[in-house]
């Protein structure tokens, strides 16, 4: 119950963050902490008390009800890859950015208005 | 509704009388030469030339564009990033609590 | 289950065409085109297969229902799937004469478009969902960059800000539902939500419901739809206008009836999103001077009919056949517009139209797919737009007088901007209109489209009876549930 408590409240920092901050970097963290916290969560979702990790070792031995759900776990990894190639593509572009507008501060693109 | 499959008495009728005023234009049209008098606009004695007319397009959307106020709307289209996301987010939350309401 | 395989054709193109395309660059556009119609001939094939069992499902590696991925297509899905590979293969055949160099990594990024798109349509489990919705962003997030000049990028860095933190709301509302039932499979949901805890699940289908309709452009979260399309590459543009928007609209209404199964009172609120997005779609295109953005706010406009249609539906049952028929004609309507103004803007090199006066002038095949185009769009007789239109006004009639004067006024403004975009590229007087010399791969797509626009509008029971099948699969979710979980 307590790692939901943190995880609501790394969420909200991740959106405080990207609406906030200025500087398209800053956004990008606040991006990457906001899915971290919904990571959290889910991972929290998926945990059983007194539970050992979803692998089978010895057919005879271990009762069923004593794994933690395995279906979270393969959520948050595709998730982290998806999350790890926008940041790359992100940076990727704000190079390209910097180097054609001198700066990287959001306030100051706005040649694309109405 | 409409029970037939793609064939309807409306759609045979659209196609015979689209063809019918087709081949009435075909047979009516004359290929006699204009004169110059012809293709002049006429306007009560005065000559105009086409390109002093051009104004009535403009002032007729800046006319609708000002009684309805769309100047104001797209300032709320600003290009700022900040703020469109921001809207997005008070969007969501309006809708989240609509959606509470009403489910 | 055949038009599954659309998927892997895609994404197997997209992984061979670096490989071979490095090479030879004409290699590239080779394999997309052949991807393309393989994925055509694909769809049509499972025609016969909904059409019998109403519902064609695969279990991925054998897994049976709730433990493993399923792919399920009804005859909503297919309506859809039919209408993507069709427009996709018209993309690529019209992209020939606008990718000069960088070819290789064009027809890698839309065949990975493709696949995005292909993956949501055929999606039977809300994981599935969400990752496909993933590939479709990035790959148009790269694609809106693709001129990289300095307008394209700053297009390309806001919808990726934009684009990634309302998808974070959706893995949010996916974890709220995990929480909830358990399962992630959808047709499982739709047995288990039934008498749930109406609270959370309203709030998990909120935030899903952000990040489709950032996709598809309803109103509170349409801000950057026009900014992309004024500075991504035509085909690409007449891409995200039409199926991409088609696709949010897809996934909303799948979730919406079939998973969530909403009850009556929250079809008000696609009601105001729909007048809201016509309205303001109508209004801002007044005021554009831009030929993209214009055509963007149109297709903001006209997706806001759609839903419109869709929320009228629990006071008139025939609108829910209203809205499907409109949403196949707008994204007819929409590749045409954006292809004819394409090749004025290849031509040109540039939106604006003050400098676009009169370019049109001497070109007649453009001339006369913009004017169909134009008159579609505002719903003239003869053509799709009107019987869609007619069909949305008539049930309009029936929920309220306000609203049948909200879309007729909208249309009467459709029609003055689409004849003012139409006058000023087509019949102003330029100093030298140049007649630019048309290639078949141009010639086709446009062609194509104008006789199915016209077609649709004279053969109208066609379209009506394509959408009332796909309504009866839409609304009933008992088949969807029994073919799925078997």
């Amino acid at each position: 119950m307590f790692v939901n408590y943190i995880a609501a409240l790394l969420i909200c920092i991740g959106i405080y963050t990207v609406l906030a901050k200025e500087n398209l970097l800053k956004k990008i963290i606040g991006f990457s902490i906001f899915s971290n916290g919904i990571h959290l969560l889910l991972i929290s979702i998926g945990y059983r008390v007194s539970g050992v990790a979803p692998i089978i070792t010895d057919i005879k031995t271990t009762g069923l009800s004593l794994f933690v759900d395995p279906l979270p776990q393969a959520f948050v990894l595709t998730s982290i890859v998806i999350d790890l190639s926008i940041t790359a593509l992100a940076v990727a572009i704000i190079i390209q950015v910097h180097k054609k507008y001198k700066t990287i501060s959001a306030k100051k693109l706005d040649n694309l208005r109405g | 509704m409409i029970n037939s499959m793609f064939f309807d008495t409306i759609s045979v009728s659209l196609i015979f009388f689209v063809l019918l005023v087709f081949f009435v234009y075909l047979a009516g049209k004359p290929k006699k030469a204009v004169t110059p008098g012809k293709t002049s606009i006429y306007a009560c004695g005065e000559n105009l030339n086409p390109e002093d007319l051009n104004m009535v397009q403009k002032s007729f959307y800046t006319t609708i564009i000002d009684a309805l106020r769309i100047n104001k709307l797209s300032e709320l289209h600003s290009g700022n990033l900040t703020e469109y996301l921001f809207l997005v987010a008070a969007g969501t939350f309006a809708i989240i609590i609509l959606l509470v309401l009403l489910w | 289950m055949y038009s599954f395989l659309s998927i892997p054709i895609f994404l197997a193109a997209g992984f061979l065409i670096p490989f071979i395309g490095s090479s030879n660059a004409k290699n590239s556009r080779r394999i997309a085109l052949i991807a393309s119609f393989l994925a055509i001939v694909v769809s049509l094939f499972e025609i016969p297969s909904v059409l019998l069992n109403k519902i064609s499902v695969k279990y991925m590696s054998g897994w049976m229902a709730p433990y493993g991925i399923s792919v399920a297509v009804d005859a909503f899905s297919l309506v859809f799937i039919i209408l993507a590979s069709v427009i996709g293969f018209l993309v690529v055949l019209y992209s020939k004469k606008y990718i000069t160099s960088w070819s290789v990594e064009y027809y890698t990024l839309l065949m990975l478009l493709f696949t995005g798109v292909m993956g949501v349509l055929h999606a039977g489990d809300l994981f599935n969902l969400f990752v496909f919705f993933e590939i479709l962003s990035i790959a148009s997030y790269a694609l809106t960059a693709f001129h990289k000049n300095k307008k394209s990028l700053e297009g390309a860095i806001k919808y990726l800000i934009l684009g990634s933190f309302t998808a974070s709301f959706m893995l949010l509302g996916i974890a709220i539902i995990y929480g909830i039932a358990g399962t992630l499979n959808m047709a499982d949901l739709a047995g288990t939500l039934g008498a749930g805890l109406s609270t959370s699940t309203a709030i998990a289908f909120g935030l899903i419901f952000a990040a489709l309709a950032f996709k598809s452009a309803v109103v509170p979260f349409h801000y950057l739809k026009s900014d992309i399309l004024e500075v991504t590459i035509p085909p690409v543009g007449a891409f995200f206008a039409s199926i991409v928007s088609a696709t949010g609209i897809y996934a909303i209404m799948r979730l919406y009836f079939t998973v969530f199964n909403a009850g009556f009172l929250t079809h008000h609120i696609l009601i105001l999103l729909g007048v809201m997005s016509i309205i303001l779609g109508s209004l801002m295109a007044l005021k554009q001077k831009d030929i993209m953005r214009l055509l963007a706010y149109s297709a903001i406009a006209q997706v806001g009919f759609v839903v419109l249609a869709f929320g009228m539906g629990a006071f008139v049952s025939e609108s829910y056949i209203a809205g499907i028929y409109h949403l196949i004609n707008i994204v007819f309507i929409d590749a045409l517009l954006f292809f004819c103004a394409g090749v004025l803007v290849l031509k040109h090199k540039t939106t604006n139209m003050e400098h676009l006066q009169g370019v049109g002038t001497v070109n007649p095949v453009l001339s006369y797919g913009f004017l169909i185009g134009a008159l579609a769009n505002a719903g003239v007789p003869l053509t799709n737009g009107f019987a869609s239109k007619w069909l949305i006004y008539v049930a309009s009639i029936k929920v309220s007088p306000i609203l049948t004067i909200i879309t007729v006024v909208a249309s009467a403004i459709t029609l003055a901007y689409s004849l003012k975009a139409y006058s000023v590229l087509f019949l102003s007087n330029a100093k030298n209109p140049k007649t630019i010399k048309l290639d078949g791969t141009i010639i086709f797509p446009i062609v194509f489209l104008c006789i199915i626009c016209i077609a649709l509008g004279i053969f109208y029971t066609a379209g009506i009876s394509i959408s009332e099948i796909a309504t009866k699969a839409l609304l009933n979710n008992k088949p969807y549930i029994l073919g799925v979980l078997g």
